[in-house]
């Protein structure tokens, strides 16, 4: 006890502090202050320096001081603009971009004997210093930074005891967000990781014994340590992050972690940095926690007397395959529920179900939205597409089904499904909400909820590219994906694909009706020598004899032009296909006219001329079959006469 | 001719004063806001159209305005001095000469 009269010692500073940390934390704010006290008049001043000497810097007259007593000022602003944002504080990941060197580490633990705070956008976490004081290694008295020593040691003592954070909420800027994002949510100041969901969405009553996040800490503030050098025996400055890929917690730091997110939204709302809407849909996440679920607990409870349909005994098989429900499937609402179905469930007259909402049973005539609705609604579906698409969505009814003893069941089947449906279904349950709300059976806070993680949650959790660790470029979930659509071309098959058609499966010969317009398709697309086509082609037909007219275009520049034909076309007594019987080719061009010789000779012998080409084609898709000629029908039509070698060797 | 007397002479201390701004500024003497103080003290005393009676009797004003301008007000009116000083000798010497002649 001390003596009268006699001073108790002084106490150090830092005790009026509760702890040495908020001392640290003081202490660092006042000499940051400090410095940007003396940073902006230093500006300033710079700034008026400028503003003197703007106009001509040797000469010193009125201009000077006009300049000095208005444009001043907004220099001086500006560039404190800059300045503040040169001295605003660094996130973890800059900090440790910035660092001299990063210590990565695999998994990190965080107990619930550590603290868990929020500091700026960070989610931190500090272990206990006594336990870990208690394990042994270096101590804060054993520790001094002046005296280089075993370095690594130190560093694995420190990475234990550090504090380190997680990052909660980006802020928006075009440097950081998608720019569509900020047009169409010009509200969203900051927004929230797709940590911060993943913390909320983990349910601390689960099964799980530990929960794991894939996500980046960092410690909170560099270590500065001196490097044992062994050349030069001097220790060097280093100044020293920690990095961990992954954090693992237990369910007491889960809750505790859930409640901080809560805490750091609460404030983003206050400071006006993100809507209301969006802190609604994250307590929404938590307290849609405790909803009981409808069909496991009838299930549970063996409800169900199987007499009628209406109070069917639920089974649940050991073994279900999850179904997909997917686009080509139908989504409705119908009463309190969510009915699907799709061809195949049709077609065996059958549905699936998923109870929206129950009564409450705490206030009469209020409806409570079921655990069901609240996992098809808390998930984005452009994330779920990537990471839950395998796994079991929420579980449904199938239709009331009579088995053979003479019991109604209903089998209760878990479901999963695609981005495109999920979406789908969060439409249909808000807009059932709506109803509800209207008719004053749900609150309206459930709506509001619901909003929130339609409007803010899911269109923010796109990640569409990371640029280091506070670079996160989103994409805003606007037009939903296009999938391709493959369409089959209707064209009518050329002629000979029709020839290889009809004649595979006919007899060892066969005539196959020609039309004309096939003919005259087959003869414009076929390709001439030297480019030649034929054009403006015209078949008349008078019973079995025909006539052709049209015209031969050669595109050589000079020495090309047109040739017309007119070709009168009859059956060859013999048997063998068409004659021409008289022709008429005629040319205004020089040049083509010495070789109209060569053309006559073709058309002149137009049988072997079209056969001759088709078979050419029929070599490669049907090599077995062979077009022996054309011919006139006496139906005014033309026939090809075809032969099959491999019907005729059957 | 006296415009331009004017006009030199408030050109003048002007540019006395922001050399003098210059200089206190670059010492770190003064803040960038005092400095802008001044300015606009010594714009709003010192008009472009000021007569040469009016800047006499204006100069010896400002550093009870500013402190920080005592130094070129010092200059300016000790310059004042100095030329008045010369101009009375001179008028006395030709009193002098005058009599002695006489």
């Amino acid at each position: 006890m001390a003596e009268p009269g006699v001073e108790s010692p002084q106490p150090r500073q830092y005790r009026r502090h509760e702890s040495m940390k908020e001392y640290r934390q003081v202490k660092a704010n006042e000499k940051r202050q400090e410095l940007e006290k003396s940073a902006e008049r230093e500006h300033k001043r710079q700034a008026a320096l400028k503003a003197i000497s703007k106009d001509k810097p040797e000469v010193a007259n009125r201009a000077d001081l006009i300049e000095l007593s208005g444009t001043e000022l907004k220099a001086a602003e500006q560039e404190q603009g800059e300045v503040q944002e040169q001295q605003r504080e660094k996130t973890l990941g800059e900090k440790a971009q910035a660092a001299d060197e990063i210590k990565g580490s695999g998994q990190d633990k965080w107990k619930p004997s550590g603290t868990i705070s929020i500091s700026g956008d960070n989610l931190t976490y500090l272990p206990n210093q006594d336990e870990i004081k208690k394990r042994g290694g270096y101590s804060d008295e054993a520790y001094d930074p002046e005296n280089p020593g075993n370095y690594e040691f130190i560093l694995e003592y420190e990475k234990r005891r550090v504090e380190r954070g997680l990052k909660l909420g980006i802020e928006v800027n075009t440097d950081t967000f998608d720019p569509e994002l900020i047009t169409k949510l010009p509200e969203l100041k900051k927004v929230p990781t797709p940590l911060l969901w993943e913390i909320l969405d983990k349910d601390p009553s689960s099964s799980d014994k530990s929960y794991t996040f894939n996500a980046r800490a960092y410690s909170t503030d560099s270590l500065k340590l001196k490097r044992y050098l062994r050349e030069s025996d001097q220790g060097e400055e280093a100044n020293v992050m920690f990095a961990w890929n992954k954090v693992t917690v237990d369910k007491e730091t889960l809750v505790k972690m859930q409640q901080k997110a809560i805490e750091y939204l609460e404030g983003q709302v206050k400071q006006g940095q993100i809507p209301e809407e969006l802190l609604s849909a994250a307590t929404g996440i938590l307290e849609s926690r405790g909803l009981t679920d409808p069909i496991v607990q009838k299930w549970l409870n063996k409800e169900g007397s199987g007499s009628v349909p209406e109070d069917p005994k639920l089974h649940r098989g050991w073994f279900t395959l999850i179904r997909r429900w997917d686009q080509n499937g139908r989504i409705r609402q119908e009463g309190d529920s969510l009915i699907y179905d799709d061809d195949k469930l049709r077609k065996k007259e059958e549905y699936r179900e998923v109870f929206l909402a129950v009564e409450d049973k705490d206030n009469p005539g209020k409806k409570l939205l079921t655990k069901q609705a609240w996992e098809i609604l808390r998930l984005a579906p452009k994330n779920f597409k990537y990471n839950q698409v395998v796994e079991s969505l929420s579980d449904a009814l199938s239709g009331p089904t009579m088995d053979k003893k003479g019991v109604w069941k209903r089998v209760i089947r878990p479901f999963t499904t695609d981005e495109e449906t999920l979406s789908r279904m969060q439409q249909t349950i808000r807009a059932y909400i709506e109803k509800q709300v209207d008719g004053g059976h749900i609150d309206e806070g459930v709506l509001k909820t619901v909003d929130g993680l339609l409007r803010y949650k899911h269109p923010t959790l796109k990640p569409v590219g990371y640029i280091g660790q506070d670079r996160v470029i989103y994409k805003i979930q606007g037009k939903r994906p296009v999938k391709p659509v493959y369409t089959e071309i209707k064209r009518e098959p050329t002629l000979v694909e029709k020839i290889a058609e009809v004649a595979n499966n006919s007899d060892t010969v066969s005539n196959i009706d020609v039309t004309d317009s096939e003919i005259r398709r087959y003869l414009t697309e076929k390709r001439l020598p030297a480019g030649a086509q034929i054009k403006n082609l015209a078949i008349d037909f008078n019973g079995d004899t025909a006539t052709m007219t049209g015209i031969v275009d050669v595109p050589i520049p000079f020495v090309g032009g047109k040739i017309d034909f007119n070709l009168e076309l009859a059956n060859n007594p013999d048997g063998s296909g068409l004659l021409v019987t008289k022709h008429h080719v005629e040319t205004k061009s020089g040049t083509l006219r010495s070789k109209l010789g060569d053309l006559e000779s073709s058309l002149s012998n137009i049988n072997s001329f079209i056969s001759d080409d088709i078979n050419d084609q029929l070599r490669y898709s049907s090599p077995f079959l062979r077009i022996l000629g054309l011919s006139i029908s006496p139906e005014g039509k033309f026939l090809a006469r075809v032969q099959n070698s491999q019907q005729a060797a059957a | 001719m006296a415009d331009t007397n004017n006009a030199t002479l408030r050109q003048k201390l002007e540019a006395l004063i922001v050399r003098e701004l210059e200089k206190s500024l670059q010492a770190d003497q003064i803040t960038g806001e005092r400095a802008q103080e001044i300015a606009i003290i010594v714009l709003e005393a010192v008009p472009e159209n000021i007569t040469d009676s009016e800047l006499l009797k204006i100069i010896p004003l400002l550093d009870d305005k500013a402190s920080e301008l005592a130094p070129v007000v010092y200059k300016m009116l000790s310059e004042r001095d100095e030329q008045e000083r010369t101009k009375q000798l001179d008028h006395l010497r030709g009193m002098i000469r005058g009599m002695q002649n006489g």
